[in-house]
């Protein structure tokens, strides 16, 4: 653990902190747990160009310090349970060499997929599994997870063209 | 192999849309929609109660309240024109009276550790009777 690497995960960290923030500005939507996802950018960035454990631990990191400045303990628990599956379906990808076929749109969508993945079954487990919950709530989840997918993914990759080139991320 | 800022050589996703994000986008897509717009299943007529002390069919046309104890637990259970659901349970979780009411054919609510199941079976219940 290089003091070069603790900071420039401290900054993956600072942005997706501030994605959070502006994200917590928009209205907020009846729906728990529906939201753009624009903090999985950070995530995204943090674990393709830093290093699986880096984008880990930024993802948990995030989710910790969001709960405890902004959010409820609802909230905290949705973040939760979609963070640990988004971390999981991170893994999975790079353990089956997604990044062979992807670009940085399909790896967003399958990671929000995999989050309202856990968010489904967070609130499968705090309210039943009634029928309501399966098609309405979960059906509107993906699709909407979709969207915003494809947008934070397209940001990605714009992101990554642009910063460095083939050599991906570089920060100082 | 490309090398990221930790000097770690490490492979990078592309950086434009290829054909197997459409793929993923799509699949998710069809996914949402069919869960959005699957076909209603149909309504019930009558469900099957099993718990430790034996089996019963109870018919949603008589509506009618029992109580019934299994492994320690006592459930109440609640038959109407709506459906079936667990009106009262004193088992650790809930789970069974948090599923609420059931009325069509396929739903079923599960009490674990009273091992007590009330499901809608798909047949009709002279079907289900006679086998």
């Amino acid at each position: 653990m290089t003091v070069r690497r603790l900071t420039t995960d401290a900054m993956y960290l600072c942005a997706a902190l501030m994605l959070a923030f502006l994200e917590s500005l928009l209205p907020p939507l009846p729906v728990p747990g529906l939201k753009l996802g624009l903090a999985n950018l950070a995530v995204l960035c943090c674990s393709y160009g830093a290093g699986p454990a880096d984008g880990a631990a930024v993802a948990f990191s995030r989710c910790l310090l969001m709960g405890l400045l902004f959010g409820s303990g609802t909230s905290l628990l949705f973040s939760l349970t979609g963070t640990t599956a988004v971390v999981c379906m991170l893994c999975l990808l790079r353990l089956a060499g997604a990044h062979r076929c992807f670009s940085f749109i399909g790896i967003s969508v399958l990671t929000a997929c995999a989050h309202h993945l856990g968010q489904l079954l967070c609130a499968g487990l705090l309210y039943g599994w009634g029928r309501e919950i399966l098609s309405a709530y979960g059906g509107g989840l993906f699709l909407a997870g979709t969207v915003c997918g494809v947008l934070t993914g397209w940001m990605a990759n714009v992101l990554f063209r642009r910063l460095g080139g083939k050599r991906g991320f570089s920060i100082a | 192999m490309l090398e990221n800022q930790n000097g770690n050589k490490k492979a990078l996703p592309h950086f434009r849309f290829t054909r197997w994000d459409g793929a993923a986008a799509a699949l998710v897509v069809i996914l949402a929609l069919f869960l959005l717009f699957r076909p209603a299943p149909e309504e019930g007529t009558f469900c099957v109660l099993t718990w430790d002390g034996g089996e019963k069919v109870l018919s949603f046309a008589e509506p009618e309240t029992l109580t019934l104890e299994s492994r320690g637990i006592t459930l109440t259970v609640t038959v109407s024109e709506d459906g079936v659901s667990v009106t009262e349970a004193d088992c650790p979780d809930g789970i069974c009276q948090k599923t609420g009411v059931i009325r069509h054919r396929g739903e079923i609510i599960v009490c674990i550790p009273a091992n007590v199941i009330i499901r809608i079976p798909g047949e009709t219940e002279e079907d289900f009777i006679a086998g």
